[in-house]
């Protein structure tokens, strides 16, 4: 599957739409030429097996994450600890199975596997074939890299 | 707190036992959060998170007995998601208890705990919600 092909819209549709209901924030893309913060980030790598396969990466910058954590839990947080880094896990695992369904919803059939968290301070892709969303909210910027190729 | 009045869903009784879950994983959180040596937090940990698992039984069951009585036609759909997550947090105790509660694994447990917890109330249950005001079956 060429690079423009890409589906990135479900999973552009799938971020806004759970940013809004978990977090009651909206998002939005920033331009491409635009360069994702530098700072340490929650990688979370999720692979995706079926009529598409490779993996989809969303890379949380630390501000970020802990925005995120202070919003759901109600509760101070100023480090990447086990308690932060798997409720972003559990976020992205939620993002990417509402992107699978609405794939499905189009006949393109996938199931993803469970989310592979690691501590990053790189924000880029390290793939040359994957479509990278820089966006942004209240809470601040994020970044998702998906490299998928079609098996169909 | 924890708990956000944008979480109802507009079906009271529902509404009730949600804040009632979500007050209860945040005495669990509050004491797994606290600075403080881990094996003194421990009991306390333990506690809240007995008390907290208890009610997510308590809980499941009583949406499920409710979406019977209203003829909810994803009842079924909606029983595996609760079955699939109570048997998560039954085997997570099990561990806990088996390998004496590593800190690490029981952190992990409660980030992943509450992201669910509050996607399947706002995202899952909402569902409900717009099925009972579409078939005014409150």
């Amino acid at each position: 599957m060429e690079k423009q092909q890409l589906p990135e819209k479900p999973f552009l549709d799938a971020t806004k739409s759970v940013f809004k209901s978990m977090l009651d924030m909206d998002i939005d893309s920033l331009p491409g030429d635009e360069n994702p913060k530098q700072e340490e980030n929650v990688r979370i790598e999720i692979a995706m097996v079926g009529d598409l396969s490779g993996s989809v990466v969303y890379n949380f910058p630390k501000s970020t994450t802990l925005n995120i954590v202070k919003t759901l839990s109600g509760m101070e947080a100023d480090r990447l600890d086990d308690f932060a880094t798997s409720m972003l896990g559990e976020m992205a695992n939620i993002i990417s199975g509402n992107a699978a369904t609405s794939l499905s919803g189009a006949n393109c059939k996938c199931d993803i596997r469970p989310p592979q968290i690691t501590i990053s301070h790189m924000a880029q892709s390290d793939s040359h074939n994957s479509v990278d969303m820089l966006l942004h909210s209240q809470v601040g910027e994020l970044c998702e890299h998906i490299c998928l190729s079609s098996n169909v | 707190m924890m708990w956000k009045e944008k979480y109802k869903i507009g079906i009271p009784q529902i509404d009730k036992q949600h804040k009632e879950l979500f007050d209860r994983v945040e005495q669990f959180l509050t004491a797994l959060r606290k600075e403080g040596d881990w094996q003194e937090k421990l009991p306390e940990i333990k506690k809240t998170l007995l008390f907290m698992q208890n009610y997510v039984v308590v809980h499941f069951d009583a949406e499920e007995v409710y979406q019977k009585k209203i003829g909810y036609p994803d009842l079924q759909q909606h029983h595996l998601i609760h079955k699939e997550f109570t048997d998560y947090v039954m085997q997570c105790a099990h561990d806990f208890e088996k390998e004496g509660y590593p800190e690490q694994s029981v952190q992990k447990f409660a980030g992943k705990l509450l992201a669910w917890l509050i996607n399947h109330v706002v995202a899952t249950d909402l569902k409900m919600s717009d099925y009972v005001k579409k078939e005014g079956a409150l």
